[in-house]
């Protein structure tokens, strides 16, 4: 069980190392100008040279990298282009709302997806099951920035039962928190539900036809009693692997979710620091979005693990 | 598909076209699903094919033994175990008590199979189901579950469903015989007068086919030819193709002739050599 743990964790090291490269990569190599965007386009060619060499913009891109590393790992991830605040208590403070909006959005995607996976498998191919597949189809279809939209017009501007956009810390108005963040979770849960619903539905599926689930069903056993206690922690497991790589897509609606809803999260630096070019902001929200979605990644990873004893208690005695 | 269909879990797809399944005389095929539920675990178990895939691998060995005794007697999962533990030493599994509590992957095929006839005889069925329960065995566990289930038939006074294509387990487990082939009973009769006196050409090949002591040097002989695609049955006799016998009343299908008492073949030469 630890040695389970472990070694997820030693595997958590190098891919974070191995994404900072790569974004740093990505953010230098995109066309356009830090300078330019911070002083404005008609800065003249000495303020540029003189901001970029200020900035350490002017040193080659390896040793760069490695300064940024090597502050990032102590905490200083530096000072903003734009605003000259410092970037890392900054990030500090938005972490939460991220946070807290993706597991929001991940438990609603979760509870649409489970039942009603679990149900169209269990009608495999009869009416429900269609039916489920036609409304898996529409939410996949649909983008989570136009959900939010109508939810917006909805239940903000018509009906008036929702703020429109803002943010209350949880540990302040704990209902105030919850009614700003309902909207922005289900915009991306709802989305994402569909993807995770379908997985739940062909894993289950697969699961009701293994043998096991015969001698469940020769004991004697009711449907419900099969599918609950022999059927749906399987399905779970492999589920639950194949959901966790799909939290990515979910985090990349983040970005804009925040933005529509005026949350102060970390999604919206990244909107700030690739508008501006702001490279200390860009890059340091960028990884820390990276981080959340890999931690998640392995959190699930691990719940699924745990959920399998075939995982947890190795082989004993033969 | 003869013992799923005996328990009444064909595919949704598969209907029963003709005949009867009945149980002490009671027909299995006119109750309804509950009815058929209260049937199973209790008046029939199966004994599986591959007991690993039979085995659920997230849940604990004892639950799965005691699980009959919650479903069927509505005891409590504390009382279950008791008894799946006491069904566990009954199939002479060691420390069963402590293996009660571990989960299948950890353990051998032979215990594997072990647990799977607990979990069969927990409510002490009438009749067991074997859908060839050894085959996915090593030789000597083979042995070792082949002794259990005949210790089980004496001492709990089952019958056993016994499905095999390995006539020297046929020869070791039955006391009646049903050989079948390509969905149908071609011979049926007592153990000793099927093996002294094979009735049906089918049987008769198969017996030849079987390596004894003195033929084991000798090449094997086998049966030419393939069984029929259930979609395209021969007209007449099922084993008509390949049989060396053949003749011309055999494209019709003959039924169940008398070979002697209390043993009969579904073949023409039969009627033939008797009338
Ligand atoms: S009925 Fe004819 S074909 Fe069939 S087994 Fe007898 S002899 Fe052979």
């Amino acid at each position: 069980m630890w040695r389970l743990i472990a070694t997820r964790l030693a595997a958590f090291v190098p891919t974070i190392l191995a994404t900072s490269l790569v974004l740093f990569i990505t953010v230098n190599v995109v066309p356009g100008s830090a300078a330019k965007a911070a002083l404005g386009i008609d800065a003249t060619a000495q303020a540029i040279a003189r901001f970029e060499h200020e900035q350490g913009l002017d040193r080659p891109l390896h040793v760069q990298y490695l300064d940024w590393l090597g502050k990032g790992l102590r905490g200083d991830f530096g000072t903003s282009f734009q605003n000259h605040l410092a970037v890392g208590p900054e990030l500090v403070m938005r972490l939460p709302v991220t946070l807290e909006l993706a597991t929001l959005a991940f438990l609603i995607a979760n509870v649409i997806a489970v039942p009603l996976g679990a149900l169209a498998a269990y009608h495999h191919q009869r009416r429900a099951d269609r039916i489920i597949s036609v409304i898996a189809t529409i939410l996949g279809a649909v983008p989570s920035f136009w959900l939010a939209t109508v939810l917006i017009l909805i239940l903000a501007l018509t009906v008036k039962v929702l703020p429109a956009g803002g943010y209350a810390p949880f540990t302040e108005d704990p209902l105030k928190n919850l009614s700003l963040l309902i909207m922005p979770a289900l915009s991306l849960g709802v989305v994402s539900s569909a993807l995770l619903l379908r997985i739940m539905r062909a894993k289950l599926i697969e699961v009701l036809s293994s043998d096991y689930i015969h001698t469940a069903m020769a004991k004697g056993a009711a449907p419900n009693v099969v599918i609950r206690r022999h059927a749906l922690r399987n399905a779970l497991i492999t589920f639950l692997t194949v959901g966790a790589v799909e939290f990515g897509w979910l985090f990349g609606g983040v970005v804009i979710i925040e933005d529509i809803f005026l949350l102060p999260g970390v999604g919206q630096l990244v909107l700030v620091g690739i508008i501006n070019r702001d490279y200390p902001v860009l890059l340091a929200s960028a990884l820390t979005v990276t981080v959340v979605v890999l931690a998640a990644n392995m959190l699930v990873d691990l719940i699924a693990a745990i959920l399998d004893p075939r995982q947890v208690h190795v082989r004993s005695r033969a | 598909m003869t013992a799923l269909s005996v328990l009444g879990l064909l595919p949704r797809t598969a209907t029963i076209t003709t005949g009867d399944i009945r149980l002490s005389g009671t027909s299995l095929l006119g109750l309804s699903r509950a009815q058929l539920r209260a049937i199973r675990g209790q008046h029939i178990a199966m004994i599986p094919q591959n007991p690993m895939s039979a085995l659920n691998p997230v849940l604990r060995v004892g639950v799965q033994v005691g699980e009959p005794y919650v479903l069927h007697r509505q005891a409590t999962w504390r009382a279950a175990l008791q008894q799946a533990i006491r069904r566990l030493a009954d199939v002479h599994l060691p420390f069963p008590d402590e293996r009660a509590r571990e989960y299948p992957h950890q353990f051998s095929g032979g215990m594997q199979q072990r647990s799977m006839t607990a979990m069969a005889i927990a409510l002490e069925p009438p009749l067991l189901v074997a859908d060839e329960p050894t085959t996915a065995l090593d030789v000597t566990i083979q042995a070792q579950i082949l002794r259990l289930l005949r210790e089980i038939r004496d001492e709990h006074h089952t019958s056993i469903l016994f499905i095999t294509h390995d006539l020297a387990v046929v020869a070791e487990m039955c006391d009646w015989v049903y050989v079948m082939y390509a969905g149908r009973i071609l011979e049926q009769g007592s153990v000793e007068r099927i093996f002294a006196r094979p009735g049906h050409p089918y049987t008769q090949a198969l017996l030849r086919a079987t390596p004894t002591t003195e033929t084991a040097q000798a090449e094997l002989l086998s049966i030419p030819g393939s069984i029929p695609s259930p979609v395209d049955l021969p007209r007449g006799c099922r084993f008509v193709d390949r049989c060396q016998y053949r003749f011309d009343h055999c494209n019709e299908e003959p039924p169940l002739l008398a070979v002697e008492t209390d043993h009969t073949a579904r073949c023409w030469l039969l009627e033939t050599v008797h009338g």
